[in-house]
C-alpha cells in the first residue's frame, strides 16, 4: 500500500513539475517576428522550358569579371548545338549580325525527375567595362536579346548586391528579385550580385532548382539587362552535383572558393562553409589574402556565420575569423540565419574599433526568423526580422553597406573608411 | 532515492547522464534554436510563434524532467524525454543537409538512453543492457561512416585539436587520412558491442572517446558553447554504464544468469 503511495506521489510531482515547466515555456516563449508571406503570386510562370528554346538564363562571374563570364540556360532536350552570340553592339537579336560568338558546352542535370539540360557559354576575353549585347541560340531556336556589363579596371567606383537564402517561400523570392530588378533598373552603377548560398530547399533536387531558375529570370531588367551572379555554395546545396551545373562550377569541382578582383582595389573572397574551413581553405585563403594585402577594400562571403544571430557560429570562426583579423577585412557577409543583421566592428572577440565588421543572414526569399538581438556582438550593430538585400557602394572614400528591405526601404547603412595599408 | 553504491554505478551514471542530456538540449534549444523549430516553421507552414512556443514549452518541460530523471520512483518522466528526442531526432533527419540519413542512428544513444533507463528502473536488466549496447552501437557505426566520408567538421575538430594540443598544422590530407583511421576503428567497435560477448575494455575504450569528443567541442568552439559538448554526454556515458554493468555481473559472456537490479528498493 505504501509503495502504492509512493509511486502515486512520484506521478503526480512528475506530471505537475513536468506540466508547470510546459506551461512556462509556452507562456514566456518569444513572440515570433518572422515576416508573413507576402505577395501571394501564383500566376508568374517565366519562360517555359520546352524544346530547344533557352530558358532559365543566368550570367556567372568567377575571378575576372573585367574579361570573363559565363552566360548559362536551360533547354528541355539536348540540343545538337548551343552557341552565344554576342557584340559590344545591340544588334536587335538578328541572330546573324552578332560579331561574336561562343559555344556551350552541354550536359544533362543530375535529377531523378526533371531531365533537361544546360547550356554553358564560356566567354573570355572581354573588355573592360563594356556592355556585351548577346542572344542565346540552341538549335535555331533563339531568345530575345540581352545584355550585360563586364567589371571595371583601375581604381573604379561601382556598386553590387549581396544576399542569401533564396529558398522556401517562392513568393517571397519573387519579390526580393522583383527588388533586386527595381533597384538595378534605378542604379545602372550595380554590377553583380553575390550570393550568399541556400539558393533552394533541397539543392540536390533539379525540381527545386527548377523554380529557382525560373524565378531568377525576374531580376532581368525590362530593357533585358542580366545581373552577374556570384555564387557561394550554402547548406542546402550540400556537396551534389546541381549547383556546379547550373553555376559552371565556380571556383574548383569540390571546393567552390575562390576569388574575385573587381577592379584594381576591390577584392571579394567567396568561401565554402560546407567542406572543411580549416584545412586547404585557410591555406587559400590566407594565401589570397596576403597576396591582396594592399588592395583598399576587403570583402568574404559565405554561408554559415561567424557571428550568427540566430544559431550557433560555424567553423568560420576558429578558421577564418583569425585572418580576417590579421589582414584587416572591412565586411564579411554571411547568410543562414534568415534574419538581418549587422554587428559591431569585431576583433579578438570584443568590440573594437579597428575590427570586421559581419553583415547579411539571408534574406532573399526565406521566412524570417526571430533574431537574437541579445548577443553581445549586436552592442554597436543592429537586428531586425525583414527580407532583405544589401546594396554596396565602393568608392575610393568609403565602403557603404546599405540593406534594403522587400519593400524598398533603406533598414540599415554602414560605413566604412579605407584602412591604413 | 537509493543511495551510490559500487553495484548500481551504471544506473546512476546512466541517470545522471539522463538528466544532463535534458538540460543540454533544452538549453540549446534556449539558445540558439532546435531542429523542431525549423523543421515545422520553415518546412510544415507552421507560424514562426507556434513553433517557438512548442520549443520554449519542451524546452521548460526537459528542465523540469532534469531533476525527475534522478528519481526512480518518477521514471514515467523519462518516457517524456525518450519521446521529445526521438522526435527531434527525425525533426534533425528531415532538415538535415550532411548525410542526415545517418543522423537516427547517430543519434540512437541520446535517444535510447532514457528508454533504457527505463528500462533498467523496472528491473528489466537485460533488455536495458541490450537498449545500451544497440544505441551505443548505432552511434558509433553512424560516426564511424562520418569519419570515412570525410565529415567536415570532423576534419575541422582534428585541425584545431593538433594546433591546441601539439601546437602542429595538419594538411587537409593528412587529417583525411587519419579519419579513415579513426572512423574504421569506430565501426570496429561498434561491431564489438553488438556480438554476444561483454568486452569491458572495448566499453571503458568507447566511453574514453565518446567523453572525448564531445569535450571536443567545448576545446573547439570554446566554453559559449557547452551544450553542444553536453548534449553529447550519452556518447560516453552509455558505454561507461555498460562497463559497470558488465563489472557488477563479473562474467566475461551474455550466457550468465539474468542478474536482479540492486538499486531499486
Ligand atoms: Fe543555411
Amino acid at each position: 500500500m505504501k509503495r502504492l503511495n509512493n509511486h502515486r506521489v512520484a506521478l503526480l510531482v512528475t506530471a505537475v513539475l513536468v506540466g508547470t515547466g510546459v506551461l512556462v515555456g509556452a507562456l514566456t516563449a518569444p513572440p515570433g517576428l518572422g515576416a508573413a508571406d507576402r505577395n501571394p503570386d501564383g500566376s508568374y510562370v517565366g519562360t517555359k522550358v520546352e524544346g530547344t528554346t533557352p530558358a532559365q538564363w543566368r550570367l556567372t562571374w568567377e575571378e575576372d569579371p573585367a574579361h570573363a563570364a559565363t552566360i548559362s540556360w536551360t533547354t528541355a532536350v539536348e540540343p545538337k548545338k548551343s552557341t552565344l552570340v554576342y557584340d559590344t553592339e545591340a544588334r536587335r537579336g538578328d541572330v546573324t549580325g552578332y560579331r561574336l560568338h561562343a559555344d556551350a558546352t552541354i550536359g544533362q542535370y543530375t535529377d531523378d525527375e526533371v531531365h533537361t539540360w544546360y547550356n554553358h557559354a564560356e566567354l573570355t576575353g572581354l573588355k573592360p567595362d563594356t556592355t556585351y549585347w548577346f542572344v542565346m541560340v540552341s538549335d535555331g531556336a533563339a531568345s530575345r536579346e540581352f545584355h550585360f556589363v563586364t567589371g571595371p579596371e583601375g581604381d573604379a567606383d561601382f556598386k553590387l548586391l549581396y544576399g542569401g537564402d533564396s529558398r522556401s517561400d517562392r513568393d517571397a523570392r519573387r519579390t526580393m528579385n522583383r527588388r533586386m530588378r527595381a533597384l538595378l533598373e534605378e542604379d545602372p552603377e550595380i554590377l553583380a550580385l553575390a550570393h550568399g548560398g541556400d539558393y533552394v530547399a533541397n539543392g540536390e533536387e533539379m525540381e527545386d532548382w527548377d523554380e529557382w531558375l525560373t524565378d531568377h529570370e525576374l531580376t532581368v531588367t525590362e530593357d533585358g539587362r542580366m545581373l552577374p551572379l556570384i555564387p557561394a555554395r550554402g547548406n542546402h546545396e550540400a556537396s551534389g552535383p546541381l549547383f556546379d551545373q547550373i553555376f559552371n562550377t565556380p571556383g574548383k569541382k569540390g571546393g567552390n572558393f575562390y576569388r574575385t578582383r573587381i577592379g584594381e582595389q576591390f577584392l571579394l573572397v567567396t568561401l565554402n562553409s560546407n567542406i572543411s574551413a580549416g584545412g586547404d581553405q585557410a591555406d587559400f585563403l590566407e594565401t589570397v589574402l596576403s597576396d591582396n594585402e594592399k588592395v583598399r577594400w576587403q570583402c568574404a562571403n559565405y554561408h554559415r556565420p561567424a557571428y550568427p544571430a540566430v544559431k550557433s557560429p560555424g567553423s568560420a570562426l576558429e578558421h577564418w575569423v583569425p585572418l580576417f583579423e590579421k589582414y584587416n577585412l572591412d565586411v564579411a557577409f554571411e547568410s543562414d540565419g534568415h534574419t538581418l543583421k549587422r554587428t559591431c566592428r569585431i576583433r579578438n572577440g570584443k568590440r573594437a574599433d579597428d575590427g570586421v565588421v559581419y553583415i547579411g543572414e539571408g534574406g532573399l526569399g526565406v521566412k524570417q526568423r526571430t533574431p537574437k538581438d541579445d548577443r553581445w556582438y549586436f552592442n554597436g550593430g543592429m537586428t531586425a526580422s525583414t527580407l532583405h538585400v544589401q546594396k554596396l557602394t565602393i568608392t575610393k572614400d568609403s565602403l557603404t553597406v546599405e540593406s534594403v528591405t522587400d519593400t524598398g526601404k533603406v533598414y540599415d547603412s554602414y560605413e566604412a573608411r579605407p584602412r591604413k595599408r | 532515492m537509493s543511495s551510490f553504491t559500487a553495484d548500481n554505478a551504471g544506473h546512476w551514471t546512466l541517470r545522471t547522464a539522463v538528466a544532463l542530456t535534458c538540460v543540454a538540449v533544452a538549453s540549446r534549444m534556449l539558445m540558439f534554436g532546435g531542429p523542431v523549430l525549423s523543421w515545422l516553421w520553415l518546412s510544415l507552414g507552421w507560424s514562426e510563434q507556434a513553433a517557438l512556443r512548442l520549443e520554449h514549452a519542451a524546452a521548460f518541460g526537459l528542465l523540469a524532467c532534469a531533476p525527475l530523471a534522478l528519481w526512480q520512483k518518477a521514471w514515467p518522466s523519462l518516457i517524456l524525454v525518450a519521446g521529445w528526442l526521438l522526435f527531434a531526432t527525425l525533426a534533425e533527419t528531415v532538415i538535415g543537409t550532411w548525410h542526415s540519413e545517418l543522423t537516427p542512428g547517430a543519434l540512437a544513444a541520446r535517444w535510447l538512453a532514457p528508454v533504457a533507463l527505463v528500462a533498467l528502473t523496472l528491473q528489466r536488466e537485460r533488455t536495458g543492457e541490450w537498449l545500451l549496447r544497440i544505441g551505443i552501437a548505432a552511434t558509433f557505426f553512424c560516426h564511424g561512416l562520418e569519419a570515412l566520408f570525410h565529415n567536415p567538421q570532423f576534419i575541422d575538430y582534428v585541425i584545431r585539436g593538433g594546433a591546441i594540443l601539439m601546437g602542429a598544422r595538419f594538411g587537409e590530407h593528412a587529417v583525411k587520412n587519419m579519419l579513415v583511421f579513426i572512423g574504421a576503428l569506430d565501426v570496429m567497435v561498434a561491431v564489438a558491442t553488438i556480438v554476444p560477448h561483454r568486452w569491458r575494455a572495448v566499453a571503458l575504450w568507447m566511453a574514453f572517446w565518446g567523453f572525448l569528443t564531445a569535450a571536443a567541442r567545448i576545446l573547439y568552439m570554446g566554453w559559449g558553447n557547452w551544450p553542444e559538448s553536453l548534449i553529447r554526454v550519452t556518447n560516453g556515458a552509455v558505454p561507461l554504464t555498460l562497463f559497470f554493468m558488465w563489472s557488477k555481473f563479473g562474467v566475461r559472456n551474455d550466457d550468465s544468469p539474468e542478474p536482479t537490479d540492486e538499486a531499486t528498493e
